[in-house]
């Protein structure tokens, strides 16, 4: 087992990277969530700990701006992470001669993952389920996004946290008044869910009614658009399916690798988890 | 490459296949609910991994109607826009 030492100099490292958190999980906690063929162990053989990391999440002032579209834009950035997932996966093969790979974030196939970033940050301690979508929230941070290195090195495990992170206390208050919480009032077609004695009793989440907002302009939706097209029989209305604003920003979204997911927050955007950083500012 | 699943086999199960998927995801503090992957669906429907995975693929595209991307951004803003007399 690599010692603590160790664990604190990878992280160290991750932090120097920009990350934002960052915990250890090991393999074995993961298994017993992640079905077979979704679990570290699938992607690399022998593989013993998974090193999270935490960031990329919208600036305090993105909060701020005035229209969803802007939030869109700029609220998620998928490169830094998978940057520092990448350097430091050498690092550790380099430094500590383990196996390292960084952890496969995008689609499977469709819209099933290779394996599940919740689960890890879960398992790493870095954050738990929430009512908005099971998004997982840090207590520090609220939002993150996540990635990390997976590897054959036996590292200290973070474990979960032992503390909910969500329901927030006036989310309870406001619960036990009206029945609701700020996410559930702000997508009741995506979410749905129940408080119980202080914490969330359950919470369902529709990620087909997710999609639509959430990757307004991705691919599922330039499909959608082409094969609309292709079934339009008038070539004018054809000409106003591909040159019309819709195609032309699933196009640029897809050329430039942007706004192609994290296009909604919403459910978050009103999140007192969220919100407790952001007011901070001036 | 994987081929192309028959119209009428997707049509035969294409909500079987959706039902068992994490298209709807509950979250149970201490309870195990997750969508099943595309082997246990075959397993459980009698299918072939490779046909639940195309019959999947394709009906998460054709459950979303093209009517929810182009009125997305509205809804979205309407969502946005804080309520009157808040900060």
């Amino acid at each position: 087992m690599g010692s603590m030492g160790t664990a604190s100099e990878i992280k160290e490292k991750a932090l120097a990277m920009g990350v934002r958190a960052v915990g250890i999980a090991s393999v074995e906690a993961i298994n017993r969530f992640a079905p077979p063929g979704h679990r570290p162990s699938d992607m690399l053989k022998g593989a013993r700990s998974v090193v999270v990391l935490g960031g990329g999440e919208p600036t305090g002032g993105a909060w701020r701006t005035g229209t969803n579209r802007v939030l869109g834009s700029i609220g998620y950035n998928r490169s830094q992470l998978a940057s520092a997932a990448r350097q430091l996966s050498y690092f550790m093969e380099e430094r500590h001669g383990y196996y390292t790979i960084p952890i496969p974030t995008g689609d499977w196939i469709g819209h099933y993952p290779y394996m599940s970033l919740k689960v890890c940050a879960e398992m790493a301690g870095l954050g738990t389920r929430s009512m908005a979508a099971g998004i997982v929230l840090n207590p520090q941070y609220g939002l993150l996004y996540f990635n990390g290195a997976i590897t054959t090195m036996p590292l200290p495990e973070d474990g979960p946290l032992e503390k909910p992170v969500c329901p927030h206390d006036s989310c309870v208050r406001l619960w036990e008044k009206k029945q609701t919480t700020p996410c559930l009032s702000s997508c009741p077609d995506c979410l749905s869910g129940e408080i119980e004695e202080g914490k969330i009793h359950w919470m369902e989440y529709r990620q087909d009614c997710c999609y639509p907002r959430a990757q307004t302009t991705a691919m599922d939706a330039f499909r959608k658009l082409l094969l609309e097209a292709v079934n339009e029989p008038e070539p004018e209305q054809r000409k106003a399916i591909l040159f019309g604003s819709h195609f032309t920003r699933a196009v640029r979204s897809m050329a430039y690798s942007s706004e192609l997911s994290a296009q909604c927050f919403n459910c978050l955007k009103r999140c007192p988890i969220v919100m407790k950083r952001v007011r901070r500012l001036k | 490459m994987p081929g192309f699943v028959s119209i009428d086999l997707y049509n035969r199960y294409r909500e079987d296949v959706w039902k068992l998927t994490n298209a709807k995801q509950r979250f149970e503090p201490g309870k195990t609910n997750r969508g099943l992957t595309d082997k246990e669906i075959a397993s459980h429907l009698g299918l072939t991994v490779e046909e639940v995975i195309e019959i999947r693929c394709i009906g998460e595209n054709d459950k979303i109607c093209l009517k929810t991307y182009l009125d997305a951004e509205k809804t979205k803003e309407k969502r946005f826009i804080r309520p009157l007399g808040k900060k």
